[in-house]
């Protein structure tokens, strides 16, 4: 058996950089900051450079398969001078002053595709500086001006003596090295000099991940661990009542016992994963009502009325975007065009179910925890507050995460706390493993939504004023709260991708009509996005249609102030062959630039007119990121995006009644499989001299409505709401 | 009840419960935590292994059912066709989250055994077994066909 599958405490604590955590926690707290080794330089918060010339660089965004736990700390090394054979990649410890994203008001969240775009020049201003360092600190050593001090991967250099010492050499002679001037952006390489960015490097995590050794919080073993898993209360807002095995003769098995250890849920305990998660159908569990509209409420029946929020023009929680006065251009414009879309409920579906692990010492007074989390500070304030103890009496190991898609970047951290929680109660190390079935029916899910959508187009047949509704429930007052007040209860989740700053349309207004909570939702991948730029790109097709314009003559003379936004589309017009499609199959186009980057998609599809089933076949996508950091990695995140969104557009569907989804597993949410996926395409057309975008959201935006638009072009009939079922489909069809 | 198997080459004796599925027993008595818990009712693939040469759903076959029997999980694919697998995996860089990517090895390993050469429609169905939310689909069919040519 290979070392690294025997898993233990002792090694988990050796990985974590040396901290004896278990055995005592530094009084003065600071659990969170990582043990110094006796010879290593620390030139800067997020670089330690061992004698042997290892770099440790610091990831300070979690890595959930988007790459950036590699990416960033690359582009550290590039302004380091690192030579990257000898960097080794580790996750920051929790500290957000010193590792939380500069462009989110420090917040250690990794959502929205916001870590490239908000720590770029941090990260590169920070490996500048850790140089600068080293230089000084090899100027002292060897006395001569640091002006005469160069560098070159992983070795300083002075080259009027011709002397070099290694990043290694210097850390085996100093002990500290001098602070740094203050760096600004302009102090920085040009981008033209960059040897590590822009040519694709082997994943960090890749290799772990191919030869199954890759750490998540469920591989986690810790001596006397046991096992739990977690019966929560279906309906939003209920309580247990009463909880007992369904029947004598159903008795739960041998060493798994039933215990609340929250009002809203009750936990099975047990000696195996398999013992606990086996016993959940033998456990009858009758709630509470929640005495609020959760206990009746029905999306078929709330739906209509966010259509009508939706229509009505008076109903206004917030002005999200605006240019111009699209209410007085439309009041002049020769014809209106107004349409509607909708959209159902969407679960996360990471494959790995939520779990974590946690370890209370007996006094209830610090607790150690191994989880997967996109918000690894919320982790440690949520156990925090749940077991009342300091938060520097909380050491929190970052795991991989098998897929987050949002799901794990609540300000509460639920399935956390249940491992605080029961770990404090029954005073042991406790894994707490959530069954797929709970994973779904008491998901937090991406909101439903109603869209309505009205343009003004003058006599000569140009677009002049764009009004976009959107209602919808908003995920951010239940994700985070703080994060919501903070940011003045801005509706950003609920409303990217409704702006359009690259369509040329002079008077836009976009507003949001919030509707009340009532389940339990989140943001999920693409936040409001993919739904909103489902409306819009279904919305740019139909008014195409209206002026008798190809799509994506349309879309060119949308764009026509946006040379990258052109480029991108005309990128995608050739690559896909736009004009002509296989026989019974028809092509759609879609368009984002959310985050800064432009992406132009262009799917093919067939439909079974019997079965209403849609058929991606293949998918075209041209993108600029602006700089490319790492070409393959957004080339992948590009490829799986689309895959994600076709997947959302044709097959996945959240619904409720009485308070509860009506879905339990991947046979009733059925994910897009190997068989059913397209072929993609991606090419990026990259902007090397603009800053980087984020990029991870932007597939699964475009892909619905390229997706929704191929299918009017097969067949006349417009499906506006998202997923396009099959019951959807062959409606359309029939009508 | 104690289960003797043979498990990536080596005679491995427990003691489980005979309903124990082989996934816990794989996961939590022998650390070997390659095989992941996806779903528990065979939908998704994550927990797969090669029984006796075959692809097996690990969450549901019972220690019983396994008893004197060939087990390999993702860390025992070593022989010639693994080790091209994992080469290839890493050469695709087809890996996003992970979590899948030992079941999806597993699934590759099973297929290449009994049709050395697949086309990319055999493979496709093949692979259906195995869910990837990340959506590295494309490049696990790239990595299969680079395997095959060796």
């Amino acid at each position: 058996m290979r070392e690294s599958m025997k898993v233990t405490r002792r090694t988990f604590l050796g990985a974590a950089g040396g901290i004896c955590f278990a055995i005592a926690l530094p009084a003065s707290g600071q659990s969170n900051s990582v043990a110094r080794a006796a010879s290593e330089l620390r030139p800067s918060a997020w670089v330690r450079i061992l004698p042997d010339g290892t770099v440790i660089i610091y990831s300070g965004v979690s890595e959930l398969g988007q790459g950036t736990m590699t990416s960033l700390p690359l582009v550290l090394a590039e302004e380091l001078d690192a030579d990257w054979s000898k960097v080794r990649i580790e996750m920051s410890p929790v500290d957000e002053a010193l590792y939380g994203n500069p462009k989110m008001g420090n917040l250690m969240v990794t959502i929205g595709s916001f870590a490239i775009a908000g720590y770029f020049t941090a990260v590169r201003i920070a490996g500048a500086k850790a140089r600068r360092s080293l230089m000084l600190a090899a100027a002292a050593l060897w006395d001569v001006p640091d002006s005469e001090i160069s560098t070159a991967p992983g070795t300083l250099i002075h080259r009027p003596s011709n002397r070099t010492m290694t990043f290694g050499e210097l850390a085996s002679k100093v002990q500290q090295v001098p602070a740094p001037p203050e760096l600004k952006e302009e102090d920085l390489k040009p981008f033209s000099e960059f040897r590590l960015i822009g040519r694709s490097v082997l994943r960090h995590d890749i290799a772990a991940k191919v030869d199954g050794s890759a750490q998540y919080a469920i591989n986690v073993n810790l001596p006397g661990l046991v096992y739990a898993t977690v019966v929560r209360a279906p309906v939003l807002g209920t309580t247990v009542a009463q909880f007992r095995a369904k029947s004598p003769l159903l008795s739960l098995p041998k060493g798994v016992q039933a215990r609340q250890f929250a009002p809203d849920a009750v936990a099975l305990v047990g000696s195996s994963a398999g013992a606990v998660l086996g016993a959940r159908d033998l456990l009858e569990v009758t709630w509470n009502k929640a005495g609020s509209p959760a206990d009746a409420f029905d999306d078929a029946s709330a739906h209509p009325g966010y259509v009508q929020a939706a229509r009505d023009t008076s109903q206004v929680t917030r002005v999200w975007d605006k240019k111009g006065d699209a209410v007085a251009a439309a009041g002049t414009a020769g014809r209106e065009f107004v349409r509607e879309y909708a959209s159902d409920y969407f679960y996360h579906a990471q494959i790995e179910p939520l779990n974590a692990v946690c370890s209370v010492t007996a006094n209830g007074t610090q607790a150690e925890v191994w989880a997967g989390t996109q918000a690894p500070a919320y982790a440690v304030g949520a156990v925090a507050r749940a077991l009342d103890i300091p938060k520097s009496s909380v050491l929190l190991h970052r795991s991989y995460s098998g897929g987050a898609f949002g799901r794990r970047a609540a300000f509460d951290q639920d399935y956390v706390v249940d491992a605080a929680l029961l770990s404090r109660d029954l005073r042991k190390p406790v894994k707490v493993i959530w069954s797929r079935a709970e994973d779904v029916r008491v998901g937090r899910f991406k909101p439903m939504t109603a869209q309505w959508l009205k343009a003004a187009i003058s006599a000569e047949g140009a677009v002049t004023a764009w009004h976009h509704r959107v209602a919808c429930e908003d995920p951010l007052i239940m994700a985070d709260p703080p994060r919501y007040k903070a940011r003045n209860e801005s509706p950003a989740i609920a409303m990217l991708g409704t702006n359009i700053p690259s369509y040329g349309v002079p008077n836009q207004l976009i507003e949001f009509a919030r509707q009340p909570i009532v389940v339990r939702i989140a943001p999920m991948r693409g936040v409001g996005a993919p739904v909103n730029r489902f409306a819009v790109e279904s919305f740019v097709d139909e008014l195409a249609a209206e002026l008798q314009l190809d799509p994506m003559e349309m879309r060119k003379r949308l764009l026509r102030d946006s040379p990258r936004g052109l480029k991108v589309l005309d990128r995608v017009a050739a690559m896909s062959g736009w004009g002509s499609a296989a026989a019974g199959r028809a092509k759609g186009v879609s368009y984002s630039d959310y985050g800064g980057a432009f992406l132009a998609a262009v799917a093919e599809i067939s439909c079974d007119r019997a079965t209403g089933i849609i058929r991606v076949h293949r998918f075209w996508a041209a993108m600029d990121p602006g700089l490319a950091i790492q070409p393959d990695t957004i080339i992948a995140s590009i490829e799986g995006g689309l895959i994600f969104g076709t997947s959302m557009a044709i097959k996945e569907s959240i619904s409720f009644k009485n308070g509860r989804n009506q879905q339990s597993h991947f046979f009733d949410y059925p994910v897009l499989r190997m068989a059913e996926s397209p072929d993609v395409e991606v090419e990026l057309v990259a902007s090397n001299d603009k800053p980087p975008a984020g990029i991870a959201e932007a597939a699964p935006i475009v892909a619905p409505a390229a997706i929704a638009n191929a299918f009017a072009a097969l067949t006349g009939r417009r499906v506006r709401r998202m997923p396009l079922s099959p019951e959807r489909v062959l409606s359309a069809i029939r009508a | 009840m104690q289960y003797t198997m043979s498990v990536n080459g080596k005679r491995v004796s427990v003691d489980a419960e005979p309903k124990t599925k082989l996934l816990w027993v794989l996961r939590e008595q022998l650390q070997l935590t390659g095989p992941k818990f996806g779903c528990g009712l065979a939908q998704c693939g994550a927990c797969m292994v090669l029984l006796d040469g075959k692809r097996t759903f690990s969450c549901q076959v019972p220690i019983e059912a396994a008893r004197q029997r060939k087990v390999t999980t993702v860390e025992g694919l070593t022989d010639k066709t693994g080790q091209a697998l994992k080469r290839s995996w890493v050469a695709e860089s087809v890996p996003q989250c992970g979590y899948c990517q030992s079941g999806q090895l597993v699934s590759a390993a099973d297929l290449l055994a009994r049709n050395p050469n697949p086309t990319t429609e055999e493979i496709r169905n093949h692979m259906n077994t195995n869910l990837c939310r990340c959506g590295t689909y494309p490049r696990v069919v790239k990595a299969i066909v680079r395997a095959s040519r060796g």
